[in-house]
Parts: structure tokens; sequence; C-alpha cells
């Protein structure tokens, strides 16, 4: 299979596009699921870690975006609305199966201006721990916290995204951030990259 | 970790990838409908596992039941579904016609409130094998002001400009144009522009499907059957569509695009043989039917020889009458509703007028001409004129069997007849 290059596509493209999905057109189909199979990839897998579960989730994504996609208004870009898909598939999983920590080999290379590997090797082991922290958040708390901290988003998308109000999503960052805080502070690697010594050491 | 900032995120493997795209379309094959249940991976970790599979019965018969009453199938795209093609072809099957959207084309769906299937060809070619349509709602074909009704017969049309050229190889189809429809009969070719607004009706005959310059903007309409079978899915002739339903062993939603072609070749080869085609009477006598029976052979198209001559009975036939006058073009669909309506408004001031435009009405097609045939007979019945009335009642019978009115048909003749009937639904 060639490689998947991701374009981005006019909202007239797109409207076109979703409504030859819808029609049934599989040509249409599956360039929607190679242009989107990526940006749903990053989202769970940021939201999620590297979980075994991760593409079992991206198919059960794109299935119910093939299902649901007679129902697309255009009121929001595709990806977007294949993102919210995506999340709820994603909030569903971590309902009813708490998911084991992120694989040490699953945790991706940080890009990093200093050479230093062991820099880096810390790094990814915080990013490990951090996941390990993250599987003993309540789920909605834990979707609305990764998709800002560590997918980038602000309040507002996290909102739109989780199709929740404003204060809500402020509220679940909040927590999220207060219960990754205290338990962050408990490991010591953690407590060293965001400059504490963990209590314990006090 | 600041926000704004995003981890980055290793791409997904071309492997994974491809393992993934199978498993999203092997799961969509399986559920053609898009209403099964989820995939098993999924489905095992859903709760209430049999409660869900339950109320998806449930939504998925409401549904089925809701689109019945729509006069729609279920997986009917949604009102306004556009299908473009750039470079490659696209194939989808809807209503029981397999659609092939050939590249560089465009088609739209939209339905209207008679819950008809309506494809709007934009640009290009499209390609369709159409089921006959039985007792569903009827499926459209429109090409800028052309419109095509399709009731399962082959036929192509050929943009030019905001009209369309239609031929029809089997079957007749409905084409109206500029506010005006006529009928295009197996043989017949419809020009726009050739002879007035709507256009004109040629019995030339019509080429094959293959032969089409591929370069014009075409759309062809395969049956499943043709040639007898196809003459049976005329909508002058409805008793035949049930019988034809039964008798084409095709699976309509599932028969793959070139098998049906196969069958359609093969059904044309019978029905070149040995197969006689039969016309329903009013057909026959109709002289629609004659420039018919130019186009592809006169002696196929004989009456059933049912009723007598009526040159001689006083009053005269009306059916006979048929045949002597012209069809006029006949008028749009929401104007056939109101020329009926004023033909009642005129029964008890102006009864021979209401008769002529009830004749009017019944030599086209679909449900007004029936009702108008019934109509007439009716009228006829209470004017004294018996003779009359039977012989219509007949034709009616002979045309619409299951018609709205057949029974009432029925139960009239057998009263004008004293208890005989022909039909032999009251015996």
């Amino acid at each position: 299979m060639a490689s998947v290059i991701e374009v981005a596509l006019a909202p007239a493209e797109e409207q076109d596009l979703a409504r030859a999905c819808a029609a049934g057109d599989r040509a249409a189909q599956v360039r929607l699921f190679r242009l989107e199979v990526q940006p749903v990839h990053r989202l769970l897998h940021r939201v999620l870690g590297a979980t075994p579960a991760l593409e079992d989730l991206i198919q059960e994504s794109f299935i119910r975006v093939f299902r649901s996609l007679a129902s697309f208004r255009g009121d929001a870009h595709l990806g977007t609305w294949i993102a919210r898909i995506a999340l709820r598939v994603a909030y569903e999983h971590l309902r009813h199966a708490r998911p084991a920590a992120a694989r040490l080999e699953a945790v991706p290379d940080l890009p990093s201006g200093d050479p230093d590997a062991e820099r880096q090797l810390v790094a990814r082991e915080g990013l490990r721990r951090l996941y390990r922290i993250l599987a003993r958040l309540e789920p909605k708390q834990r979707i609305a916290f990764t998709l800002c901290a560590i997918d980038g988003q602000s309040q507002q998308e996290v909102a739109a995204l989780m199709s929740a109000s404003l204060v809500a999503t402020k509220a679940r960052i909040w927590r999220a951030r207060r219960e990754v805080d205290r338990l962050a502070r408990l490991d010591p690697l953690l407590a060293s990259l965001i400059g504490d010594a963990p209590e314990a050491a006090r | 970790m600041s926000a704004r900032e995003r981890t980055p995120v290793p791409p997904l493997g071309d492997a994974a990838v491809a393992r993934i795209e199978r498993g999203i379309f092997a799961a969509l094959d399986r559920d053609a409908e898009w209403a099964a249940p989820l995939v098993p991976g999924v489905r095992r970790r859903l709760r209430g596992r049999a409660i869900a599979v339950v109320a998806s019965a449930v939504a998925a018969a409401v549904a089925l039941l809701a689109a019945r009453q729509l006069g729609r199938a279920p997986g009917l795209p949604q009102h306004g579904a556009r299908i473009a093609t750039a470079t490659s072809p696209s194939h989808l099957t809807v209503e029981g016609a397999a659609i092939d959207v050939a590249p560089s084309s465009a088609i739209t769906f939209a339905d209207e409130r008679d819950g008809a299937t309506v494809i709007r060809l934009e640009r290009g070619t499209v390609t369709c094998e159409v089921a006959p349509r039985g007792a569903r709602a009827p499926f459209v074909v429109e090409a800028g002001t052309t419109r095509v009704t399709v009731v399962g017969t082959r036929f192509g049309v050929t943009r030019v400009g905001d009209h369309a050229q239609v031929w029809v190889a089997h079957g007749t189809v409905e084409v109206g144009d500029d506010g005006v429809s006529q009928l295009v009969h197996a043989g017949e070719r419809y020009v726009p522009g050739a002879a007035g607004p709507a256009g004109a009706v040629a019995g030339e005959e019509a080429p094959e499907l293959e032969a089409e310059p591929a370069a014009a903007a075409a759309i062809a309409v395969r049956p499943a059957i043709t040639g007898a079978m196809a003459e049976k899915s005329d909508p002058l002739s409805e008793k035949s569509g049930p019988l034809s339903e039964k008798s084409v062993p095709l699976s309509e939603e599932s028969v793959p695009l070139s098998r049906l072609r196969e069958r359609v070749r093969e059904r044309a080869d019978l029905a070149s043989g040995s197969v006689r085609r039969s016309v329903p009477l009013a057909l026959a006598l109709s002289p629609a039917a004659d420039r018919r029976g130019e186009g592809t052979g006169g002696s196929e198209n004989q009456g059933t020889g049912k009723l007598p001559a009526p040159a001689a009975e006083q009053p005269p036939s009306p059916v006979a009458a048929l045949s002597r006058e012209p069809t006029p073009p006949a008028i749009t669909r929401a104007g056939l509703r109101a020329r009926f309506e004023s033909a009642a408004a005129l029964e008890v001031r102006d009864p021979p007028a209401a008769a002529r435009i009830y004749r009017e009405l019944a030599s086209g097609s679909g449900p007004w001409a029936a009702n108008a045939l019934f109509a007439e007979a009716r009228l006829s019945a209470e004017r004294g004129q018996r003779e009359a009335a039977r012989a219509l009642l007949s034709a009616y019978l002979d045309r619409f069997p299951g018609g709205p009115n057949a029974d009432d048909a029925r139960a009239l003749l057998v009263r004008l007849k004293g208890g005989i009937d022909d039909h032999g639904a009251l015996r």
C-alpha cells in the first residue's frame, strides 16, 4: 500500500466527499479513510497512550464515521467531526476497559534540540509514567486533560470536541491537572521533571 | 509540558493502515445497510449486548417500515447527496439500480414528494442497471431540462446543452421537457426542439448502448430484464408487474453489474428468438403503439383481440376512439391531477366533454391513466352506455388488473353483464 499523504480539503470538497461516502461510494470511503487515518491515530495515541487496542479503536472510529456520515451537515470541518467520533470511541474504551500503562517501547522519541541521549531517555520514561498516572483519572477528565496538555488544543477547542460547556471543560482540566500534579509529586522522576522533589523525599 | 505544543506521535505504519482499512471495509461489506451491530472486537467490549441487538432489530424494523411508507428503500442516499468523479469511475447500488458513474462525471440524488428517486446528471456519463420498479416509486434520471422516468427498461440519454436526446431500446420511458411530457417507446428516439418545445419522437431504431460515443454525456439505463420481460414492465401493462418480478431470479441489491449485464444479454437473446411479446389492448390500439410497431417490427404489437371491433356500435366505443384520435402530448404530472379533476367537475354539466378528457388521460400511463379509464367506464355506465362501459372496464382490467379500482371494475362488469365476469374474479 502506498504511504498515506495528508492533504487538507476545501470545505466544498469535504462536503462532496462526505456525500459520496454516505451514498456508499467505496472509492470515496477509501479516500476519506486515508486522509484521516493518521490524524485519528495521533489523537487516540495522545489521549490513550500506546495501547495495544489502538488499531481496534481506529477501526471502530472509522466504522462509526461511515455509518454516521449521512448525518454530517458540514457545520464543522469533517476532520473535527471525525475527531469527535474518535474521542467518543476513546471514552467508551476508557470507561469499559481500564487500559494498562503505556508500554515503554511504545513511547515515542521526543524531539529535542539537546543531543544528550540520557536526557531523551529520561523524557521517554517520564512520559510513560505520566500515562500510568493518566490511567488513574476519570475518563472525561483524562480526555480533556490530554487534549489540552498533550494534544495542544485550547480549552475552547477541547470543549467543542467533547461537546461540553467551556465551564465543565475547564473544571475537568483543572481537576485532572491537580490530580496529575499530586501523583507526579509522588514520583521522583516526574517530580524532578516538574521541578519539585517528591513529597516522600521531603 | 506546555499547551499548544503537541507531543509527536510516530505515524501509523503502512501495514497497520492496510490492516485497519481491510477491517473497516470488511465490516461495512457485512453491514451493507449500515445498520448491523459493530465489529466483533468492539462488540465484545460492549455491555448489554443482547439489549443492543434487540434495540437495533427494532430500530431497523421501524426504519424499514418508515422507508416503505415513504416509498423508498433503506440505504437510499440522502437528498442532495452528490457523487463527483475525477479520473476514476465510481460504482454504487441504489434502490435496485446498479449505477456506474464514469470519470469526470457528477450526479446528485434527490427525492420528490411522491417518493421518486431522482438522479440529476450534472456532467459526464452515468450507466445504470435498473430492475423493474413494480409497485415502488419511479426512478427518474434528469439531464438539464429533460426528465426520463424509468420503469425498468433500457434507454440512453445524451446531454445536449440544457436538453437531452433520448433513445429507447426496450420498454417505454416518459420524457418530460419544458413542461411537456411524452412517452417514448422501444425503437424510438426523442430529439429536443425537433418539433416544438417538447421535441419530437422519431421511430428510428435505437442504437446499441455500446455504440454511443463515449465522449457524449450519456445516461444508459438498462433493465434487469429485457425483451418480452421488458414489455411486461411497461407502464401500460401493469398486470405484468408482479409476474415479471417473480420471473426474474435476480437479487436486485446484490447481483454485480457484470452479471446483470450478462443476464440482460441472455434475456435479450431469448426475447429476440422464441418469446412472443404480448401487448395490452389499449396499447395495441393506440397510435403510440403503431409508431412502436414501425420501429421494432409491427407483427409483435398485435392486440389481444379480446374486444370486438366497435366501429359499428352506437354509441361508438371509446376504446375504439383511442385508436383513431391522435394522442395529444401528455401533461406534466402536476397537471394530470388538475386535468382529472376538471373532468370530474364536468361530469354533470357536460358528460361528453368529461369523457373526452378521461379518454385523453387514459391514453397515457401511470395512476392517472388508470383513474381516468375507470372514471370513463363508470361515466359510460351511468349514462346508460352499457356496451361502451363494458369495453372500457375490460380494457381497465387488462391494463390495470391490480389497479386501485380493479375490484370496483369487476363488480361493475358483473352487474353490466348480468353476473358473468370474463375475468373470473367474482364467479
